[in-house]
């Protein structure tokens, strides 16, 4: 069979970038978590595990951002499941001009944070927005409202606009899927008289699981990084009704200059996010494999 | 146990029930069709045609068509924020992460679904980490371990974080999709005489090339937008990226924005073009896809 | 023994990753890299936030021209843009180990904080030398100091919450700039009933309407209460009766409807826009509002400012106005001391600082360099402003230590937006402060 060390040198290279770039400053994070340190100057203080309790008192967003995290991933991955699979399934339909639908479907993913923040500030602006002229327009002027500026609107405005931008990811990935899955099927699911939707309920849908497993994992994982956007967006504000982790503890470590009470609230958040992923990569595993 | 995805043409059409439910449903998909590329594109439009007016239309109405249209925009954009060097850098550094993370990502994606050995599952894990990390946090400690080796301001210090942190997603799509090609193959292969080596390059690889497309398509994106790393770990004008080009454009609280959609305009068009390309390969990729025997 | 294990760790922290990198730096490619090896010329790293024109044209002129009449001096600049500078870049040029020679900075609290970290030079002595000291402003210096000595040469005088408001709307409804805050509130009042939005902010940053409320409550607490509250002296409590009566006023008029909905979602680039489209009367601002309306408000659009009204029975002084300064520090180990104190002097002469002021707008804290010539009619306005004023008030946001004054931020977004009574908003703060303390 295979030689001892021969699998272990595929992934050599793999191994020592990340651990040498990911690992090993993310352990030197860990262990800062442990000190109070400003970010500058050579005053570091030991402080045990006050920067984790710290995280849980007054003046600490942590838990409020955790809670809007998880409402965030939840949200964005329906938006994003939805839409892309809805779209992988339409250009699956191979009208014409597909491939040009296709980029034109894909294009938000294209444009870095900065114009789609930009942007959708602009159409959910309250005054010159078009979002809310498009409403007033159709007589629907009582449902105006500052969507970014109302805290019960602001997160869902932000997972929307995420949702909208990361929907073209989830779309190539189920199109690829929906490639792999033999034509033959679909071909003998209507000769047994199999309509449309009857074809995407017991063909494509079950065939797509492992992509389901992979989009699921990848949607929670990256609800949890997420940054960049919500950033642009929002900042976290109105009153951190849209901040979440990523967002606080950058806030927390660089504009509050609490550098180790940073680092504590990311290693609380890796733990939680590696805890969850872990979970669902082992479970889904079991129930992998399709024999057809 | 062989299956035969290539259908031929006259097959295709033989499975087709009657016309006219058909047409309706085409008009159908149609209508959904244009209405979700405009909701998708309008971005893209929406920047196009605000970097044709001057700063007084934008703010006067950000969201009309531009009076008259305003061709230097581009071009005093390309001078305000040095483009032209940006552009290299950024090819340069995208390019070299990207060609690294695919060859490094599906050596490992290949070891990891195909081969067994000691702690493969472990190890797997431990790259999701990766995912899950967020940069901002380790920026600190990476920094200064760049400036120690002596790598501080080359456009090395961001191609490797570029490459570490590519490699996790690519690891994953990639061995999902090293997983759905039928062990028959290598088993087909190794009976031929071949290398563990050789199943991969030249059996296996190949078949995977929607994933590697895939992959590709994906790392340039989020390399090519960087903004972050680039900023504090690229600070001679001449090793800059594109992404810190556009801050020319922001002054103290005051943001130029014809000028900024003009360089946004210029920025997004290599990566539609990449995307344009690569879409090709992701089409003739797939349909190679046939078994003998 | 604490402090063993924390130098420890922190050679750790730096040491293990730099040990995995090693590996790789002989295979990657190198890019250039600085010249600090070269004997024969000087390079001066100079680390600042003026990534934008018209300031950086000028910042890269200014520099072309003193390494003209200094050959043997090359200045490198570092521009990183403002927010990444503040909170992440300017940091990690230091704990990465690649400390500027000359770094921008805000005045006051940093100035502070960066000369106990070990990295600010005292400058004093030098500001002695030549009458250099002399060229500047001199109320500047109470924002350059940090225990009794000069760390910081202030080059610029920053407003960053003045009253601006559109002339043409005032004329329309027969509106006279208030000069009391009853008929600050008429005017509102006035404004709400035509369909004009009275007083717009973009809040979403929070300093806006954060400084802006900062200033109206050291009107009506006194400058001594205001700044022992957010320096966080011992004793003091937010939510003290002169605090709340000051927030209480801003609470009457989120009440009112006097200012734009969902201003704590709106960015200051949409509240810009909302004044210049004449959408909303008011709009407190930094100066470089100036600059702003040259480039982008519509043809014939005319404005002036207004300073804060004076408040019946407050205790602060009712001429003063909110300030901030802003400047250049040297680093305290840099090798290059006499060179870089000497590109700072260029920088403040009087010629290049009309220069800046003539083509960037600049508030300049070379006091000759703003005249009738050099300074836009607006800049002049600002000038007079400051100059009438007996006191002066520093800034929330970048004049105390931020993480402390946050809760403060939060609360006056939670007034404004109507979302919190002033009593409340500041108990709160004070919860968020104690576990911070």
């Amino acid at each position: 069979m295979v030689r001892k060390p021969a699998p272990y040198l595929y992934i050599l290279p793999a191994l020592a970038l990340f651990v040498g770039i990911i690992l090993l400053p993310a352990a030197g994070t860990f262990v800062l978590s442990f000190f109070n340190w400003s970010g500058i100057g050579r005053d570091i203080e030991f402080v045990g595990l006050e920067n984790y309790r710290a995280a849980f008192r007054d003046g600490s967003y942590f838990v409020l951002s955790l809670r809007n995290n998880i409402v965030y991933l939840v949200a964005t991955f329906i938006v994003e499941m939805c839409f892309g699979l809805a779209m992988a399934l339409v250009l699956d339909f191979k009208l014409r001009f597909f491939g040009v639908f296709r980029m034109l479907f894909f294009s938000p993913m294209v444009l870095s944070m900065m114009p789609v923040g930009l942007l959708w500030r602009f159409v959910y602006s309250p005054e010159i927005g078009i979002l809310n002229g498009a409403l007033k327009a159709i007589g629907l002027g009582s449902l105006a409202r500052p969507w970014l500026g109302d805290p019960a609107t602001a997160l869902y405005a932000v997972c929307l606009t995420s949702g909208w931008r990361y929907a073209g990811f989830y779309m190539i990935l189920f199109y690829a899927g929906l490639q792999r899955i033999p034509k033959q099927l679909y071909e003998s699911a209507r000769i047994d008289g199999a309509s449309d939707l009857g074809c995407f309920r017991h063909v494509s849908l079950p065939l797509l699981r492992e992509v389901f497993v992979i989009c699921v994992l990848l949607c929670a994982t990256g609800a949890f990084q997420a940054f960049d956007l919500i950033y642009a967006m929002t900042g976290g504000k109105p009153y951190h009704s849209t901040e979440v982790v990523a967002t606080w503890l950058v806030e927390v470590a660089f504009a509050h200059n609490r550098f180790g009470h940073g680092s504590a609230l990311a290693v609380m958040m890796t733990v939680i996010v590696f805890v969850i992923a872990l979970t669902y990569h082992f479970y889904a595993r079991r129930r992998e494999t399709i024999e057809y | 146990m062989s299956t035969n995805w290539h259908i031929p043409p006259e097959r295709r059409r033989l499975a087709r029930p009657a016309q006219r439910p058909v047409l309706a449903r085409n008009i159908f998909l149609y209508t959904i069709v244009i209405a979700v590329s405009a909701l998708m594109f309008f971005p893209m439009v929406w920047t196009f045609y605000s970097s044709l007016k001057t700063n007084p239309e934008i703010y006067a109405n950000a969201w009309a068509l531009p009076e008259l249209p305003r061709f230097d925009n581009f071009a005093e954009a390309w001078r305000v924020g040095h483009l032209g060097r940006y552009v290299w850098n950024s090819i340069v550094c995208t390019s070299t992460s990207v060609l690294a993370i695919v060859a490094v990502a599906s050596l490992a994606a290949f070891a990891f679904s195909r081969l067994m050995f000691r702690g493969r599952d472990l190890l797997f894990a431990m790259f999701l980490l990766g995912l899950i990390i967020p940069v901002q946090i380790v920026l600190i400690p990476l920094y200064s371990a760049m400036a120690q080796a002596g790598l501080q301001n080359t456009r090395t210090s961001v191609i490797l974080p570029y490459i570490a942190w590519g490699l996790p997603l690519s690891i994953y799509i990639l061995r999902a999709f090293f997983l759905t090609l039928p062990s028959e193959l290598e088993d087909a292969a190794r009976i031929d005489g071949c290398s563990t080596f050789g199943v991969f390059s030249r059996i296996l690889l190949p078949l995977v090339k929607p994933g590697l497309a895939t992959v590709t398509i994906f790392s340039s994106l989020s390399i090519w937008n960087e903004v972050l790393l680039a900023f504090v770990f690229l600070k001679d004008d001449s090793v800059k990226t594109l992404p810190l080009g556009l801050y020319a454009f922001y002054s103290y609280h005051i943001t130029d924005l014809s000028l900024l959609f003009a360089a946004l305009t210029v920025v997004t068009v290599p990566m539609i073009a990449l995307f344009l390309i690569f879409q090709r390969q992701l089409i003739e990729g797939l349909t190679v896809g046939s078994l003998k025997g | 023994m604490n402090r063993r294990i924390a130098v420890g760790a922190s050679r750790a922290v730096h040491f293990m990753p730099a040990l995995a990198l090693v590996a790789f730096t002989a295979c990657g490619g190198r890019g250039e890299h600085d010249a600090t090896g070269e004997p024969s010329r000087i390079v001066l790293v100079m680390a600042h936030s003026t990534t934008g024109d018209p300031e950086k044209a000028e910042l890269d002129r200014t520099v072309a021209e003193f390494e003209a009449l200094h050959p043997d001096i090359a200045i490198k600049q570092n521009a990183i843009e403002t927010n990444i500078y503040e909170t992440i870049g300017l940091k990690s040029l230091f704990s990465g180990g690649t400390p500027p020679d000359v770094y921008s900075q805000w005045g006051k609290y940093l100035v502070g904080q960066y000369q106990e970290a070990g990295y600010a030079a005292d400058l004093t002595d030098e500001l002695e030398k030549d009458s250099w000291k002399d060229r500047f402003d001199p109320s500047v210096w109470t924002s350059a100091t940090y225990k009794g000595r000069i760390y910081l040469i202030p080059t610029s005088i920053d407003l960053t919450s003045v009253i601006w408001y559109n002339k043409k709307i005032f004329e329309q409804n027969g509106l006279e700039p208030p000069t009391t805050w009853t008929e600050f509130m008429t005017i509102c009042d006035t404004l709400k009933n035509n369909g004009i939005v009275p007083v717009c902010f973009g809040n979403r940053p929070l300093w806006p309407a954060a400084n802006w409320a900062a200033h109206l409550i050291s009107r009506v607490a006194g400058e001594q209460l205001y700044d022992d509250v957010l320096s966080m002296k011992p004793g003091t409590r937010f939510a003290n009766d002169a605090f709340i009566k000051g927030l209480g006023m801003i609470e009457a008029m989120a009440r009112s409807g006097y200012f734009n909905p969902g201003l704590n979602g709106v960015s200051d680039m949409e509240a810009i826009m909302l004044f210049f489209q004449g959408r909303a009367a008011i709009h407190p601002i930094g100066g470089w509002i100036i600059n702003h309306a040259k480039k982008a408000a519509p043809e014939g659009f005319e404005y002036d400012a207004f300073k804060m009204p004076a408040i019946e029975d407050g205790a602060g002084d009712q001429t003063s106005i909110l300030r901030l300064a802003s400047g250049y520090m040297v680093y305290r180990d840099t090798r290059y001391f006499d060179e870089a104190v000497e590109f700072l002097r260029y920088l403040t002469s009087v010629d290049v600082a009309k220069r800046f002021v003539s083509r960037c707008g600049t508030f300049s804290s070379v006091q000759s360099a703003i005249t009738e010539e050099t300074a836009d009619p607006h800049l002049l306005t600002l000038v007079s402003m400051h100059r009438s004023a007996h006191t002066v008030v520093t800034a929330p946001d970048v004049g105390y230590d931020r993480a402390k004054v946050l809760p403060f931020m939060d609360a006056v977004s939670l007034v404004i937006g109507g979302q919190k009574s002033a009593r409340e908003a500041l108990e709160q703060c004070d919860r968020a402060v104690a576990a911070l303390r």
